[in-house]
């Protein structure tokens, strides 16, 4: 529960962020808000445009929410303290980028945290095999699947949970949302394959 | 047949002890299973990357608001504004005392117990200053009052009767006594346009303080009674 004109302290942050849904989204963006004048900070500090900074930023605020959701953030410095470190670390990638422009790199699939759930003898099997994929091909198919299924597969990989899912596309149940994202699943793992 | 299901189970922590180990067993032992579970991680990373780009767009889209911060450090840089003037005026009042501060340290060379009492020369003198010294003004004024009516001519009764005059905070009358006495040419000692300028700074009424610095300037100048104090006052006004 929002208090009116006050700045939520990070346990509340926490908690909107981790209840998903609605909830989420809108702390997301009160988020952003709360804290994008470190985009201004951040520009006249390291010399980037606004556009990068901003860049920056979107990259660290998106990066501490994976951290939120996921239970990753740890809460040894507070939200923005991490923020701004994050924010500051984006900033020198930025930098980087445009003296070596990166951008042309080629980029394979970012490996997951959850391959550390893998047994020691299946992760590197799994990983070498995950390399195989080309990201782009990949995410080009993702992006020829039908709007719904799109959605969905974006929700699910943005950690959003089926209960979430059933409620955004309008499912009876999470096992039902559950099936049918599965079901895109399967979709998209056939389109990659053509 | 992919079973999505219970790759994704595995990876949300919903399967059973046995069915987990199932599960990691084939995994080492069926390459189709190892291959849906790493097709399972590239999708999911891919569909994050996606979903974090769209979110990036629509922020990026939006206009940069203006810091929001608290007024709290205004609020207190102003406090801490306040106190430092308010200390530095404490400093300063406390340094340059008023001219009616300083008359008071002068009088009260000249007044109370311990003052310098210039040699009483009657009894009825010695009476006046003693009660004088006691902080019983009225009767002194009373004594002294009718001692000056009886001997008008004894400068240390005019003096003493002025000096109480000016403690009972009668300005306007001390002035006249100490003119009075300034008016004599007959005595060796004469503080009386000392003790009206005294009485000037004390009483602080527009053109007291400027008159005072005169009367002190020829109390100086004439080094009459009181001559070294004036000095000395004059230095601080």
């Amino acid at each position: 529960m929002w208090f009116s004109a006050q700045v939520p302290s990070d346990a509340q942050w926490i908690e909107e962020l981790r209840a998903g849904g609605t909830r989420r989204r809108q702390a997301e963006n009160r988020l952003y808000d709360q804290y994008a004048y470190l985009i201004r900070e951040g520009a006249r500090k390291h010399r980037l445009d606004q556009e990068q900074t901003a860049t920056a930023y979107a990259d660290a605020l998106l990066a501490l929410i994976e951290q939120v959701v996921s239970g990753r953030f740890e809460g040894r410095s507070s939200l923005k303290t991490y923020l701004y470190g994050l924010f500051s670390n984006k900033c020198v990638d930025q930098i980087r980028r445009k003296t070596t422009n990166r951008e042309s790199v080629h980029q394979g699939v970012e490996i997951d945290g959850a391959l550390l759930q893998l047994p020691d003898e299946s992760r590197s099997v799994v990983q070498q095999l995950i390399a195989q994929y080309d990201a782009g091909q990949l995410r080009q198919r993702l992006r020829l699947l039908g709007e719904k299924c799109q959605s969905m597969l974006l929700a699910w990989g943005d950690g959003f949970s089926d209960d979430d899912i059933a409620q955004q596309q309008g499912y009876n149940s999470s096992a039902v949302a559950k099936t049918s994202r599965l079901r895109c699943l399967d979709k998209l793992r056939e389109l990659y394959r053509t | 047949m992919t079973d999505w299901n219970l790759i994704d189970d595995y990876f949300a922590n919903r399967l059973s002890g046995d069915a987990r180990t199932r599960f990691e067993q084939a995994l080492q032992t069926d390459p189709d299973v190892a291959d849906a579970v790493a097709f399972y991680l590239a999708a999911r990373s891919e569909a994050r990357q996606e979903a974090q780009d769209k979110r990036r767009a629509e922020w990026l889209g939006r206009p940069i608001p203006t810091p929001q911060r608290s007024v709290w450090p205004y609020v207190l840089a102003a406090a801490a504004s306040v106190v430092l003037l308010l200390g530095l005026a404490w400093v300063f009042w406390s340094q340059n005392p008023s001219p009616a501060e300083l008359a008071d340290s002068y009088i009260a060379r000249h007044t109370g117990p311990g003052a310098v009492t210039m040699g009483a020369g009657t009894d009825s003198l010695q009476q006046g200053l003693d009660l004088a010294n006691r902080g019983e003004l009225a009767q002194a004024d009373t004594l002294l009052t009718d001692l000056y009516g009886r001997e008008p001519t004894q400068s240390d009764v005019l003096t003493q009767l002025g000096l109480v005059a000016l403690r009972r905070g009668q300005y306007d009358r001390a002035i006249g006594l100490f003119q009075t006495l300034s008016a004599r040419t007959d005595l060796y000692a004469n503080p009386g346009l000392y003790y009206e300028a005294l009485t000037r700074l004390k009483r602080n009424e527009p053109n007291d303080k400027k008159l005072a610095k005169a009367l002190l300037q020829t109390v100086i100048r004439r080094n009459l009674e009181g001559a070294a104090e004036a000095r000395e006052l004059l230095e601080q006004l």
